[in-house]
């Protein structure tokens, strides 16, 4: 395997060695780290594009979501997993994954197979389609809107870079301390967001928005602050593929 | 040509309305939030409002109610997202003379712009 990595972040080191010898019979590319740092600066000083990373849980000193946080800010694809012994995981830590994976590393071994080969057949995928294929957001409709004029697209990109990216931080502060204000805050910025989400085709952003919005009681803190998390990611991946496509923005 | 206040807090949603009524011709002017679309309305003469409902400082409801009290001649339209049913019906109810909803086709709001000028 070329450019896909599995990235292991775990404390305990029966577990390690464990995932260890599982990676070698499996002939996995595998990195394993005791804290979330050593990761970090893994990821910074190579350049894997697809990468499948288990988090063990809890961990120290930075909590998942925040580990998620800093993955998307690194780039490329990562597709996170928590790792624990236990399924009655903080619901939080669970949002900010795709899945939850059960241990001992060894009774997960089949799952763990199977996640490896849906990234290797969505690398391949990439890898055969056409270039201009995206499928975190596409232009159809900016373009339609200026009629293929590519100096108004590149202003809506940076505009959405920054006006969105300005206050999906300020969703990221005022979640910090959900208080009744900063939780009218949130809806209504969630509400003014949609129709950028919208822009870009990107559906999940624009549902994520409009739930935030809408749907999520007010009472239910835990809800809204995943929400918000769910929100940065969909803003961190559609980011991600706007640097790859336009690396001059 | 006509001039037209567009009233819009979404950078994005605001600077697509902005070009598409320009290419066709349009002055256009834009206000990020009701305060500041009060005051463009002070200083000059527009044919047109185009506004978002939900604003900060003055929601739109508000600068409706304002503009129809000062400004009666001025038509208005309302851009609106899903789930804004009720307040679009408030508007109407103050005398707006249309509504978009966002994002908005392109087409539809020249259209539109076109048979309320």
């Amino acid at each position: 395997m070329q450019d896909f990595k599995i990235i292991l972040i775990e404390s305990v080191e029966e577990d390690k060695a464990e995932f260890s010898a599982l990676a070698k019979k499996n002939n996995w590319e595998c990195e394993v780290f005791s804290n979330c740092f050593e990761a970090f600066q893994f990821l910074k000083d190579n350049a894997e594009s697809y990468c499948l990373i288990f988090v063990s849980v809890p961990t120290f000193p930075l909590d998942t979501v925040k580990i998620q946080d800093y993955l998307h800010q690194l780039g490329g694809l990562r597709f996170t997993y928590v790792v624990n012994y236990s399924e009655t995981i903080h619901k939080e830590e669970y949002l900010a994954s795709t899945k939850f994976i059960k241990k001992p590393f060894l009774q997960a071994k089949d799952d763990i197979k199977q996640l490896v080969q849906e990234i290797e057949q969505l690398k391949n995928n990439e890898s055969t389609a056409a270039p201009t294929v995206n499928p975190v957001y596409d232009l159809d409709y900016l373009n339609d809107i200026s009629d293929g004029d590519q100096v108004f697209v590149e202003q809506s990109l940076i505009s959405f870079r920054d006006f969105v990216g300005k206050r999906i931080q300020d969703l990221l502060t005022w979640r910090e301390n959900l208080n009744e204000e900063h939780i009218n805050k949130i809806k209504e910025t969630a509400h003014q967001l949609k129709p950028s989400f919208q822009m870009l085709n990107n559906e999940t952003g624009s549902t994520l928005a409009n739930e935030l919005c809408y749907e999520v009681s007010a009472e239910n803190k835990e809800e809204i602050s995943a929400y918000v998390m769910k929100l940065k990611v969909q803003y961190d991946l559609i980011m991600e593929q706007i640097k790859k496509n336009h690396p001059k923005l | 040509m006509s001039t037209i206040l567009v009233v819009e807090d979404n950078e994005m949603v605001a600077n697509a309305v902005a070009f598409k009524l320009k290419r066709e011709g349009y002055e256009v002017v834009l206000a990020l939030d009701g305060r500041e679309a009060k005051k463009e309305l002070g200083q000059k003469k527009f044919e047109l409002i185009i506004t978002d409902i939900m604003l900060p400082y003055m929601n739109g409801i508000e600068l409706i109610e304002y503009a129809k009290t000062n400004y009666p001649s001025i038509p208005i339209i309302v851009l609106s997202v899903a789930n804004q049913e009720k307040m679009v019906m408030n508007a109407f109810q103050l005398g707006v003379e249309d509504f978009i909803s966002k994002p908005f086709n392109p087409n539809e709001l020249i259209l539109r712009v076109k048979r309320v000028l």
